[in-house]
């Protein structure tokens, strides 16, 4: 899943919790995916190097 | 015979017709200027253009005059795009400049210019064709010449901002002849690269040095892209039709590093919000739970057999307890009963009688109550207060 779905999923996940009657289970479940997609989230920006390289055939 | 009019009504009529006239509209002239005068006070530019045989007078409001790069002097040769209008409070007709360039490039402003319009009536810079720029991209093309100071601009403010994040260069000419087509075959390969979106540009140079993203193939080429793209070229006054005909225009390389990524930082924040705000929600939904089992358990424990034995217990310990007193109570009463029959008892006793000196006799245990009864030989007892003997009739 891309960045920016991530998010888009974490946010529909903190919407459900805020306007929807969910039951303890699917708070739960939804916790567990939330926290799992954070971090994810987290991982990838701290963690990533960029990446630079030269592609094309213009190079003379 | 037609109604007869004010001049304010006639000035008001031509002005509609110069207005409604779409070839008085965005016209390029070109001519000398003469009669210039800098108005200091509001920074507007009034002055007439001449040629050999004739004289329009023109204004140039501040927000466009403050655009010109150059000081217009009476007796410069200038190109001007500007629509005619009348000046209702005078009756004249003048020109109502937007754009002044000198004249010395004049026919490639010229074919700029029309090239512009082209392109603005074909629909190539309207905003509905404009692809909106990725919020966190993952991987962005640039296209540009290698040997571009911008292009280690753009790398090190990308770096600095954000760095989840792979960077293809597509190296291109950016001045000369080739330009165009290297530019133009570099954008084709960056827009089939998978790229989440594409910079295009290079740094400030000459009207002629970014001459190429003023060419219509580029600018094609740009709108045909399905990636979105970013043009960045020259310095901030410098706009070419590429800035136009783009997706989004940078003023210059660096900005466009800013605009492409987002910042790592606030990224960061951003997730640590929404963590907080995960934490708070299910904390508060879990809580709402925790209350609402409590709230059940409290009613249950009402039904539970440690509760109802409690009740039990507590029935039987306070029966018990009023038993104890009714029989406590019965026991004093009868006692005193007891006691009061014992005394009627022991006043009737007929042991008192015979403390008093009578005797009783008793024949095979039994009372003889008359003498009859008895005949020579029969053997009594006789009792006596404290001890009984034998006898026998004689």
């Amino acid at each position: 899943m891309k960045f920016e779905e991530k998010l888009k999923k974490i946010n529909e996940i903190l919407l459900k919790l805020e306007n929807s009657e969910v039951s303890l289970e699917e708070t739960v479940e939804l916790y567990k995916e939330g926290s799992l997609l954070l971090a994810d989230c987290k991982n990838e920006i701290e963690k990533a190097e960029l990446i630079v390289s030269v592609k094309g055939e213009n190079l003379e | 015979m037609s109604a007869i009019l004010s001049v304010s009504q006639l000035n008001r009529y031509l002005s509609f017709k110069f207005k409604e006239d779409k070839n008085l509209r965005r016209i390029l002239i070109k001519g000398e200027i003469s009669n210039f005068t800098n108005h200091n006070r509001t920074g507007h530019f009034y002055f007439s253009i001449k040629d050999e045989s004739s004289m329009i007078g023109a204004v140039m409001f501040q927000n466009f005059a403050s655009r010109v790069s150059f000081l217009p002097k009476n007796g410069m040769k200038v190109i001007i795009s500007a629509d005619v209008n009348v000046y209702e409070k005078s009756g004249n007709y003048q020109l109502y400049v937007t754009e002044m360039q000198p004249d010395g490039i004049g026919e490639a402003y010229l074919r700029l210019e029309q090239l512009k319009e082209k392109l603005l009536l074909e629909g190539l810079f309207d905003n509905s064709y404009k692809k909106k720029l990725p919020a966190y991209p993952e991987k962005i093309a640039i296209v540009t010449s290698l040997d571009a100071a911008a292009l280690q601009d753009m790398l090190r403010i990308i770096s600095e901002r954000y760095e989840a994040l792979e960077v293809e260069i597509y190296h291109c000419l950016v001045q000369g002849e080739n330009a165009v087509k290297s530019t133009v075959s570099a954008i084709k390969l960056a827009d089939n690269s998978d790229s989440d979106a594409i910079i295009v540009g290079r740094g400030g140079g000459s009207f002629e040095d970014l001459s190429a993203f003023n060419s219509e193939e580029i600018a094609r080429a740009i709108f045909a892209a399905k990636t979105p793209i970013i043009s960045a070229v020259g310095h901030e006054t410098d706009t070419s039709i590429s800035d136009y005909v783009a997706d989004f225009r940078a003023e210059t390389p660096s900005a466009a590093a800013v605009a492409v990524v987002p910042d790592m930082k606030t990224v960061l924040q951003k997730l640590d919000d929404m963590s907080f705000t995960l934490q708070k929600l299910c904390g508060e939904k879990i809580s709402d739970f925790d209350r609402f089992v409590k709230s059940y358990e409290l009613k249950l424990s009402k039904f539970s057999i440690e509760n109802r034995l409690k009740n039990i217990r507590e029935k039987l310990s306070h029966d018990e307890k009023r038993l104890n007193s009714l029989y406590q109570n019965k026991i004093t009463i009868n006692k005193a009963l007891v006691l009061q029959k014992i005394e009627l008892l022991d006043s009737l006793s007929p042991l008192k009688v015979l403390e008093r000196g009578f005797s009783l006799a008793y024949k095979d245990g039994k009372i003889v109550n008359s003498a009859s009864k008895l005949k020579t030989g029969d053997r009594i007892e006789i009792a006596f207060s404290d001890d009984k003997v034998s006898a026998e009739i004689i």
